[in-house]
């Protein structure tokens, strides 16, 4: 299987999690024949909990703004019952996204056992 | 798993770690649509609206056509992945991942068109701070971010396996596949979790997809204006946008299984189960659209029947006809005998909804604000290079990113298509458990029951 | 409002003195072309369907100030709305230019700023602000008169008279055909003029209750 081909020069994309050679603490040190540097368990697990966190806190970030718009709507007497009514249903399907993204997260990467 | 799946379907991996010269030739041809859809909104930005051949009374145009028409397409992840996947359906697991990729991409586009139509994007922020809930504009708002995040879940969850292989097989982005692999091995408790999670999506997709286009309907259907205030808007727009989807699928499909050999994967038996639905859809559409236009042509009243004259014989009958043609007329002549020829008749077929499917958003948008209820002049819309360019634009960025997708991850689900392979046991016992028992003697149960 | 129609002479003194009250901007011979002319105050004409090319009736149409208005249902920013007073208004700081609000109206009595047409300079009226690019305006029934009116009375220690206070285009008409006033008033002349079985409203049937009601040409006439 031809997976060594493609050294260096690793293409960009516009894919925003791309970190190039993000080995964190412990990287041993490289000669010029070795293969690319290995990754760092401990950069990999930051990332992953900066995933879970930047879930949350998106889902976590439009409850709340639904909840402002309510609020607003509320103060300003502007036919609040849309809000509300909307808010009843999208509330819980947000939440029940962020429910199963942390699931998923729980799940995989609590883990550590081989398959 | 991931070793034997490797092996057997290298040719699903060989377009991450092989890059040919045809890759760069589509990206710069994409390249260049993409930089005239930027110089054309750079321009729109400077100099204001102006710019399109928008104008009073026809004030929404190409832009809001080509919203409708993107967020569409978004259905077609939802369809065959999530139902597909709830009934079982085997011949799905080439499929799925292509879907659900267009649903993303999609969706990112869709949003993009209303943020191009507005005269102050620079106050875009106000639609969050001061939102108002009772706007259709708003629930557009929440349904597509709700979909989009929803389809973003959907498709990232089948792929963890997936990104497991590339990490363990390649050498090059070992940190993007590493933190996104999420540290699967494939053991039973993680497969649970990830079974269990998908299975929930599967289903919570679907309520949200038909959500989307309901609300991007209720835009045009909770105005006053004739021939958009009709109650079939709802489920009339949610049909056009899973026929619209099911084409674009076939459509990607088609390209990616010539660019990548993928012959093995994407078999015409495929094909001819996409084109059936295709037909079906086609036939469906068929039926909202009569049953939209009689009713307006038998209640005959004088501001609607402008609007459908308008269409019919009007400034717009090259359009609606045409929309008639591709959506019906040339589907149903490609798919009702898929035989012979398969993929290219259904891909005949698909081209041709994708064309139909545009012009009905345009029929639906454009004469109803061309022909004011109060006696102005008829207003015609002319779209200029602006708007032309936005459109191509457009097109080009959603088949960047899709191409640039394919580069980074399978576009075929590898993990699926190997628990296809290993699961015929199981398929074959469910099978098996449909048809009636062995067991019971049946002529005697019949003479008791009498 | 009421508008009588066996009055109007199609003159367009309302839509000029509308354009230079409100610092309309003049759009240009290619822009007009383009069907982008603001026009807050528009006179339309019906055509006679038995003479074509003959006008059978003038429409001055300003904002109908609508008491149930389609258009503020639809904006998605809070920028046009129902103020206390009846008047719709336009907050051209708040919007964002999606146009919602012109696809809903079914009297297209809303106007959009495609360019920017003018900037602040000489010669324009200073109690009404000029409108940037990418946003939507429509007639005010001339708010700004109603505010300085107010100030005025405010100062004076007194309530706001009838007739204090009156538009542009109400102010400008020489046939006298756009009579303004209070129409919660019962005893002014707006109310008893809408009460006259001459009266209508445009597109009644659509429930938009709108605040400017027209009286039909008398017999004879149209």
């Amino acid at each position: 299987m031809s997976a060594r081909e493609g050294l260096g020069g690793e293409p960009t994309t516009g894919k925003g999690r791309r970190l190039v050679g993000g080995s964190g603490g412990g990287a041993p040190p490289q000669d010029e024949l070795s293969g690319p540097r290995p990754v760092s368990p401990r950069t990999v697990r930051i990332l992953q909990w900066a995933m879970v966190a930047a879930a949350v806190g998106f889902i976590g970030g439009i409850v709340v703004w639904i909840t402002h718009l309510i609020r607003t709507a509320w103060r300003l007497q502007d036919v609040p019952s849309a809000s509300i009514g909307i808010s009843l249903v999208a509330i819980p399907v947000f939440l029940t996204l962020l429910g199963v993204v942390v699931y998923v997260f729980w799940g995989l990467l609590g883990d550590r056992s081989e398959a | 798993m991931a070793e034997a799946a490797g092996t057997r379907d290298a040719v699903l991996l060989a377009p991450i770690e092989r890059t040919g010269p045809g890759f760069y030739w589509a990206v710069g041809g994409l390249l260049v649509l993409v930089g005239w859809g930027a110089l054309a909104y750079w321009t729109q930005f400077q100099e204001g609206l102006g710019v399109t051949g928008l104008h009073q009374p026809v004030s929404w145009g190409f832009y809001v056509t080509n919203f409708v028409f993107f967020i569409g397409i978004s259905h077609a992840g939802t369809l065959i992945s999530a139902i597909l996947r709830l009934s079982k359906a085997e011949w799905r697991r080439p499929i799925t991942r292509m879907a659900e990729v267009i649903t993303v991409m999609v969706l990112f586009i869709g949003a993009a068109q209303i943020l191009v139509d507005l005269g102050r994007p620079d106050r875009l922020l106000n639609i969050i701070r001061h939102g108002r809930y009772q706007s259709p504009l708003l629930w557009d708002a929440t349904s597509i971010s709700a979909y989009l995040t929803a389809s973003l879940v959907y498709l990232y969850l089948p792929m963890i396996p997936d990104i497991a292989i590339l990490r363990d097989r390649l050498d090059r982005r070992k940190l993007l596949y590493s933190v996104l692999a999420l540290g699967w091995t494939g053991s039973a408790r993680q497969r649970r979790v990830l079974g269990r999670a998908i299975a929930i999506m599967a289903v919570l997709v679907i309520p949200i997809a038909v959500s989307v286009h309901s609300v991007v309907s209720f835009v045009f259907s909770m105005t006053l204006q004739p021939m958009w205030h009709s109650t079939i808007f709802g489920p009339y727009f949610v049909v056009g946008a899973i026929f619209s989807g099911i084409a674009a699928l076939i459509v990607a499909m088609i390209a990616f299984r010539a660019a990548y050999g993928l012959q093995g994967y994407l078999k015409p038996i495929h094909f001819r189960y996409l084109g059936q639905l295709l037909l079906i859809m086609s036939l469906l559409w068929f039926y909202f659209t009569f049953a939209e236009y009689l009713t307006g042509y038998y209640g005959s009243e004088p501001e609607e029947m402008r609007v459908f004259w308008a269409k019919f014989t009007g400034p717009f009958w090259p359009f609606f006809w045409g929309m008639a043609a591709a959506n019906f007329v040339i589907p149903v002549f490609c798919l009702v005998r898929l035989g012979r020829r398969t993929v290219g008749k259904v891909l005949a077929a698909s081209l041709s909804v994708l064309v139909g499917m545009w012009l009905e958003r345009y029929i639906i948008v454009v004469p109803t604000l061309s022909n004011p209820r109060l006696p102005f002049g008829e207003g015609l819309y002319w779209p200029t290079w602006v708007e032309w360019g936005e459109t191509a634009g457009s097109f080009a960025l959603f088949a960047l990113a899709y191409l640039l997708f394919t580069k980074l991850f399978p576009v075929i689900s590898v993990w699926e298509i190997e628990e296809g392979r290993e699961g015929v046991r199981e398929v074959e016992a469910r099978l098996l458990t449909y048809l009636p028992d062995a067991a019971r003697p049946e002529p005697a149960a019949a003479e008791r029951r009498g | 409002m009421v508008i009588d129609l066996d009055r109007c002479t199609g003159c367009q003194a309302c839509v000029l003195a509308c354009k230079a009250e409100n610092n309309i901007p003049a759009v240009g011979a290619k822009e007009a072309g383009l069907g982008r002319i603001i026009s807050w105050m528009q006179v339309l004409t019906e055509e006679d369907e038995g003479h074509p090319g003959e006008v059978k009736r003038f429409l001055p149409r300003p904002c109908l100030q609508c008491d149930d208005p389609p258009c503020t249902k639809v904006c998605p920013v809070y920028a046009t709305y129902l103020n206390p007073e009846g008047i719709v208004a336009q907050i051209y700081a708040r919007c964002i230019g999606c146009r919602f609000c012109m696809a809903a109206c079914p009297y297209n009595a809303k106007y959009f700023n495609w360019r920017r047409y003018q900037t602040e300079g000489p010669g324009q009226n200073p109690d009404v602000s000029v409108r940037p690019k990418g946003v939507v305006e429509k007639c005010t029934f001339c708010h700004h008169r109603l505010q300085r009116a107010r100030e005025r009375a405010r100062s004076e220690r007194r309530e706001l008279g009838p007739g204090e206070y009156v538009p542009a285009c109400a102010e400008a008409c020489p046939a006298r055909a756009i009579v303004f006033g209070d129409l919660a008033d019962p005893g002014s002349e707006v109310s008893r003029l809408a009460r006259s079985p001459r009266a209508f409203r445009l597109q009644e049937e659509l429930g938009t209750r709108p605040k400017v009601i027209y009286l039909t040409e008398g017999e004879g006439r149209g």
